[in-house]
């Protein structure tokens, strides 16, 4: 089941950027997209651990650049999203294939997947709703907002850093 | 961690470049991120509140004998939803069957069991470790624990049934055995003619000395027969030993020490062990099954060592052995253990040397060839030159091809008794 979902994340967020680049007219890059798709589709072939890693990367970085080329930013972010739920999928289906036995294995991954789902689809709907609603803010407001965005990240990371460890 | 630094970092960089490029787009790229995180900090497990108990099927087995492991964990803290189990098994060990680690969700107060079987090789295992690891379920967060239920398996060498091992120290005990005491009396063996005393047997008079020595009446004598003490040397210096294909010379060693501990101990003879090697582990001479079982448990945690006191055999303590009583030293021997043991022999130990032959075992391991065959015909030239050395010394010595049977091997060795073995009397 999750590693049906983790290949379906794949083609989603492959697909979803290539769509993207495509409409906005830059086939090249579209192609080499869908190279990077069947890449990831390959090395989980293969199991190459270290890929998912870099995919994750390179898929937000092209989400990233994409949204800088004001291609269609919904398609950017399903591409962002799908491609953050195989990066997490294939980390869970290593953790599943490292152990030698999984306690009610069905419900546990059905249990997993239905939480993806709702954070994956509640990202997508503030990130829609981000969209939508248009509010104009002065350039020092919205630095001050981002500064205090970025304080709060800085300092919840290191919560989670500290508690982690 | 890296996953949540990669995650942290990949915000980081998208929020500083939307801010930097004024771009809504970009900035809305980082909710879902973001939402990760939260997600991830919101159901991420709490203090870790478990405790683990390990049981053994048995905790004393031979070689080869699976032995079941049943773990259980129980969390006495709040809920986790997923939670990595994993028991460390020791090199030694070899799950065989059953699961050693799992994935599951723990429910306050649950309890999950592990249950596998393992074996392994001779040793003194120490079970012990267990890592648990819990995280969210989108696995961000995540806590670890390392849970100590330590336990103790040994895995005792394997005894091979010998013969019974004919030896002749010069002193034994005062109980009656299998051993000839250089004394006379009531035995089996005759011994000599003494003048005749009140309450000999009549059937003991020997008429023809009488005869020859009349009026004086002659009776036989017999060998008593008693228990002995038997002192154990097994040599576990590093030197010494050779590694062959999946198997140390030094392992055929302990099989050979624990054959004779139980050989001599089932005769009623008096046993200690000495494993000499990078410390001296030290066995006390005792009797019966239960110092089968100490000597047992001695050398199912044999291991070779190395130590510069200890490199050569002259410092085997000979306090340790009572004064004349019988060593014998399980070693594959260097050129330099000759005069230690000349050495004991002049101090009236009776010694014998069973030598596991390195030469043949570390011929197997490597290629034919003309060179190969070559050294080792000079090596045993230089062996069969060392053994004859220690037979001049009048020590015994049993040269063992691992390949045959150990039973075989000592049998074939101590059937050639030296003259000096077989006279009666002569030290």
């Amino acid at each position: 089941m999750t590693a049906t979902a983790l290949i379906a994340s794949i083609i989603a967020a492959a697909s979803a950027l290539m769509l993207a680049y495509a409409l906005g007219a830059l086939l090249l890059p579209a192609a080499a997209i869908l190279f990077l798709g069947v890449t990831w589709v390959m090395g989980q072939r293969l199991s190459w651990t270290w890929l998912a890693r870099l995919m994750v990367g390179l898929f937000v970085v092209t989400a990233a650049v994409g949204a800088v080329l004001d291609l269609s930013t919904v398609l950017l972010l399903v591409g962002l999203i799908a491609a953050l739920s195989a990066w997490h999928l294939d980390g869970f289906d290593r953790q599943l294939k490292r152990v030698d036995a999984v306690d009610q294995e069905q419900t546990l991954q059905r249990r997993h997947l239905r939480r993806l789902l709702l954070v994956d689809g509640l990202g997508l709907f503030l990130a829609v709703l981000a969209l939508t609603v248009q509010i104009d803010l002065s350039f020092g407001l919205a630095l001050v907002l981002g500064l205090i965005a970025l304080l709060g990240l800085s300092r919840a990371i290191g919560f989670l850093r500290r508690e982690g460890s | 961690m890296r996953r949540l630094l990669l995650l942290g970092g990949l915000v980081y960089v998208l929020l500083l470049l939307g801010l930097a490029l004024m771009s809504g787009p970009l900035l809305t790229l980082t909710i879902p991120l973001i939402l990760y995180l939260v997600a991830a900090l919101a159901y991420g497990p709490g203090e870790l509140h478990l405790t683990a108990t390990r049981s053994l099927s048995d905790d004393r087995v031979p070689k080869g004998k699976p032995v079941t492991v049943q773990l259980t964990i129980t969390n006495q803290g709040a809920g986790l939803e997923r939670v990595e189990i994993q028991d460390v098994i020791p090199q030694q060990l070899e799950v065989i069957d059953g699961e050693s680690s799992l994935l599951t969700s723990l429910a306050p107060g649950e309890t999950t069991t592990l249950t596998y079987r393992v074996q392994g090789g001779r040793g003194d295992v120490k079970l012990g470790t267990v890592r648990v690891k819990a995280s969210d379920e989108l696995g961000l967060f995540s806590r670890q624990a390392v849970l100590k239920t330590p336990k103790r398996l040994m895995i005792l060498p394997e005894v091979m049934k010998l013969r019974r091992v004919a030896i002749r120290p010069r002193r034994t005990r005062a109980y009656a055995g299998p051993v000839p005491a250089r004394q006379g009396g009531s035995g089996v063996e005759f011994f000599g003619v003494r003048e005749y005393q009140v309450g000999d047997p009549l059937r003991w008079i020997n008429w023809r000395v009488s005869a020859r020595h009349r009026p004086s009446l002659f009776t036989n004598e017999f060998e008593q027969e008693r228990i002995t003490d038997v002192g154990l040397i097994l040599d576990a210096r590093r030197r010494t030993d050779q590694q062959g294909r999946g198997i140390s010379l030094f392992e055929h060693g302990v099989r050979a020490t624990a054959s004779l501990a139980a050989a001599f101990l089932s005769e009623g003879n008096r046993v200690g062990l000495l494993v000499y090697g990078g410390f001296l582990d030290w066995t006390f001479p005792g009797y019966g099954r239960i110092q089968r079982e100490r000597i047992l448990r001695s050398l199912a945690g044999a291991e070779t060592g190395e130590s510069r006191v200890f490199e050569s055999l002259d410092f085997i303590p000979t306090r340790y052995f009572p004064a004349k009583s019988q060593l014998v030293l399980i070693s594959p021997l260097c050129d330099d253990d000759v005069s230690t043991l000349v050495r004991l022999r002049a101090r009236g130990y009776q010694l014998m040397v069973v030598s596991p032959d390195p030469i043949t075992f570390e011929a197997q391991t490597l290629e034919p060839d003309p060179a190969v065959a070559l050294a080792v015909r000079i090596a045993r030239l230089e062996r069969d030159l060392l053994l004859r050395r220690l037979q001049r010394a009048g020590i015994r010595t049993v040269d063992w091809q691992v390949d045959t049977p150990f039973d075989r091997a000592l049998h074939t060795s101590l059937s050639r008794q030296p003259h000096w073995f077989r006279a009666v009397g002569v030290e």
